[in-house]
């Protein structure tokens, strides 16, 4: 909520295919630094596609896609640096399984910042107090509840202390119970002034946490705007009626 | 002691007797293994005559390894009872130590029953247990400096070169004087290391995004896995020494080609294996992995190779337990070697011991099993400790 001016990731006109098929048919996009976007839309509209681009999870056909200075495209040379500044948060976790939490956290920044590991593991313990979790530290992943293993997945990927933060329906998989212990750690994320592009259909953190909404719908960016706009006067049917749904 | 009593009524009454079917097939089973074992005691205590085995002995396990070369095979059994100490403290959970405690109980009674009925050879396996002992007792660690696993890791990868040295030091002993039950533990070792790093090599090829990689990976597979392993030994004996220049037909050791065509046809298999364990790690693993800045290099070897050996380790094990049986086979292909099976063959072939093939065939059955079914249980406690089995 502390945003700057400094434009952080700017998506042009940004399209994706799957064989024939338009993912993404022409999204463009601004994101500045330390703001927290919200995209809402129906399944299958485009919206995992389009924050994957970003870190190129998925390859975008064409547009263009600037992230921290840097122009995503088949040149880049050090793909590796710019995902490391880029953290993402799963719908299902995809925590590593053979590995116990305290590993999973240290696992990157030691093999990516070449730091050791007794380094690499003194970053952990911070961030799963950071997230509420750190008696957990010796535990494998399948010993802990969902809510437990989102909260282990978000201290990994700010282990690698990234920039911006992707959240692909990070508590779509969860049960009702454990979906506020993981909106919390993202609400402490995004009052710390981390930039966050978030996908979900939670409003009441949606409402709370962001400044913008992007409302997405067969692959184009249908409306866009402050949470005010959407909750009072949305101006697209298609988003009224997505609205009517979730709300 | 009681309450033991209890306890084991009730499994047996659940487990056992539960109904009539299971009243009667209860009984059948036990009638079945009672009599099985009946008769079995009978032949090995009171009507074999062992005496075949007995003279036999070095045959069997060592064939025409020169007498005056024994040392190096003992001391390549002090270094393998010593690595199997140190990592059997690594990877036992149970609290096994009282079983090292006994162990000079253990040496006495070596002595006491000198069971080869050669106080030499009591000895030297009483030194093997010394070193057994020493390995697990010694905080090998805190020596070198090297965690745990490291230190096995390192240990079982130098054992094979260090137990060539020990064999080829000083004037060693050619190959093809390797025999009996060492020469198909040595093929086995061989052919599961070598089959191993080259399946996982074939395996990683095949999934690999470059045709020509990916091609050249199938089509290795495919190719060895179209013929029998005969096929492949009669190969390597009568085909490749025709196909070499002259000057090298003969200097391509025999043992040597033997050992190529076990771990070349082991790494076809093993790749097919490991290839069915990258398919079972989600997609999701690779993009976390990704998403964290790993390259492909780091995602394959910390992420997913990890996961897709894990899933497949019964499967492994199963083709290691194949080739170490499938190393009889030499045999079959009419090599100028004599293993275990074929040293039996020529005790046989004496003909004070003709007909006894009970005793003879019964010792070999035996040295085999205890191999497969150390195998079998390794593969368990490694499973267990990894947190995948729960029963077994
Ligand atoms: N790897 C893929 N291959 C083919 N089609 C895909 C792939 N990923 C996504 N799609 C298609 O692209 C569209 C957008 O998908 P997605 O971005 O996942 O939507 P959302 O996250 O909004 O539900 C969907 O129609 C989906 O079927
Ligand atoms: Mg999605």
């Amino acid at each position: 909520m502390s945003k700057s001016n400094k434009i952080i990731i700017k998506a042009d006109n940004v399209k994706k295919k799957f064989g024939d098929f338009y993912a993404l048919k022409g999204v463009s996009m601004e994101v500045h630094e330390g703001e927290v976007v919200v995209i809402l839309g129906p399944s299958g509209s485009g919206k995992s596609t389009f924050i994957r681009t970003i870190n190129q999870l998925e390859k975008h056909d064409d547009g263009k896609i600037i992230v921290d200075g840097t122009e995503l495209n088949d040149d880049i040379k050090n793909l590796e640096t710019i995902r490391s500044n880029v953290g993402m948060v799963f719908q299902q976790f995809n925590l590593f399984p053979h590995l116990t939490v305290k590993r999973n956290i240290a696992l990157a920044p030691q093999k990516v910042k070449g730091i050791s590991q007794d380094e690499a593991e003194s970053i952990a313990m911070p961030l799963l107090e950071r997230v509420g979790i750190p008696e957990q530290a010796d535990k494998f992943p399948a010993q802990l509840s969902g809510g437990q293993q989102q909260r282990v997945a978000i201290a990994r990927a700010l282990a690698m202390q990234p920039k911006i933060m992707l959240f692909d329906e990070p508590t779509s998989a969860l049960d009702p119970e454990m979906i506020k212990e993981v909106l919390d750690v993202m609400k402490e994320l995004a009052a710390s002034g981390m930039t966050m592009i978030v996908v979900t259909h939670e409003m009441g953190f949606a409402r709370e946490a962001a400044d913008r909404f992007y409302f997405f719908d067969e692959g184009l960016l249908v409306e866009e705007g402050t949470p005010e706009h959407f909750f009072t006067n949305p101006k697209e049917d298609r988003t009224k009626l997505f609205l009517s749904q979730i709300l | 002691m009681n309450s033991f009593i209890v306890r084991s009524n009730s499994w047996l009454i659940k487990n056992l007797f539960s109904s009539k079917l299971n009243i009667l097939l209860s009984f059948c089973a036990m009638s079945l293994t009672i009599y099985f074992v009946w008769s079995l005691s009978i032949f090995v205590f009171i009507s074999a005559d062992w005496k075949v085995v007995d003279v036999n002995l070095r045959l069997l396990l060592l064939g025409p390894f020169p007498k005056e070369a024994e040392w190096r095979i003992w001391i390549s059994i002090f270094w393998v009872a010593f690595m199997s100490g140190i990592t059997y403290k690594n990877i036992s959970r149970f609290q096994t130590k009282h079983l090292f405690n006994i162990s000079p109980l253990i040496l006495f009674i070596l002595f006491l029953i000198n069971p080869v009925n050669n106080i030499m050879i009591t000895f030297l396996l009483a030194l093997s247990l010394v070193c057994l002992f020493i390995g697990y007792n010694l905080p090998a660690n805190r020596i070198f400096k090297l965690n745990q696993n490291t230190l096995n890791i390192l240990g079982w990868a130098i054992t094979l070169p260090l137990i060539v040295v020990f064999l080829k030091i000083f004037g060693g002993v050619e190959t093809t004087k390797w025999g009996g039950y060492f020469l198909n533990i040595m093929l086995a070792w061989v052919g599961i290391i070598f089959g191993f790093i080259f399946g996982l090599i074939f395996a990683i090829g095949r999934a690999s995004s470059l045709p020509v990689v990916r091609y050249s990976c199938t089509f290795y597979i495919e190719v060895i896995r179209a013929a029998p392993l005969v096929a492949w030994l009669f190969f390597a004996y009568l085909v490749i020494p025709d196909l070499l220049p002259d000057i090298f037909a003969n200097k391509v050791d025999i043992a040597l080609r033997v050992m190529i065509v076990l771990s070349a046809f082991t790494a076809a298999y093993i790749a097919e294996i490991i290839r069915g364990g990258l398919q079972s790690v989600a997609i999701g693993q690779i993009e976390a992995s990704k998403a964290l800045g790993m390259n492909g290099y780091q995602t394959t070897s910390l992420i997913v190779l990890p996961q897709a050996i894990r899933a497949v380790i019964p499967a492994l094990v199963s083709q290691f337990i194949a080739l170490w049986k499938d190393t009889t086979l030499i045999l079959a292909a009419g090599l100028a070697f004599r293993e275990l099976l074929g040293s039996g063959k020529s005790a046989l072939a004496q003909f004070e011991f003709i007909g006894q093939y009970n005793e003879i065939y019964m010792f070999i059955g035996l040295l085999f099993w205890i191999v497969s079914f150390g195998m079998s249980r390794l593969s368990f406690s490694i499973e267990k400790d990894l947190g995948l089995n729960q029963e077994g």
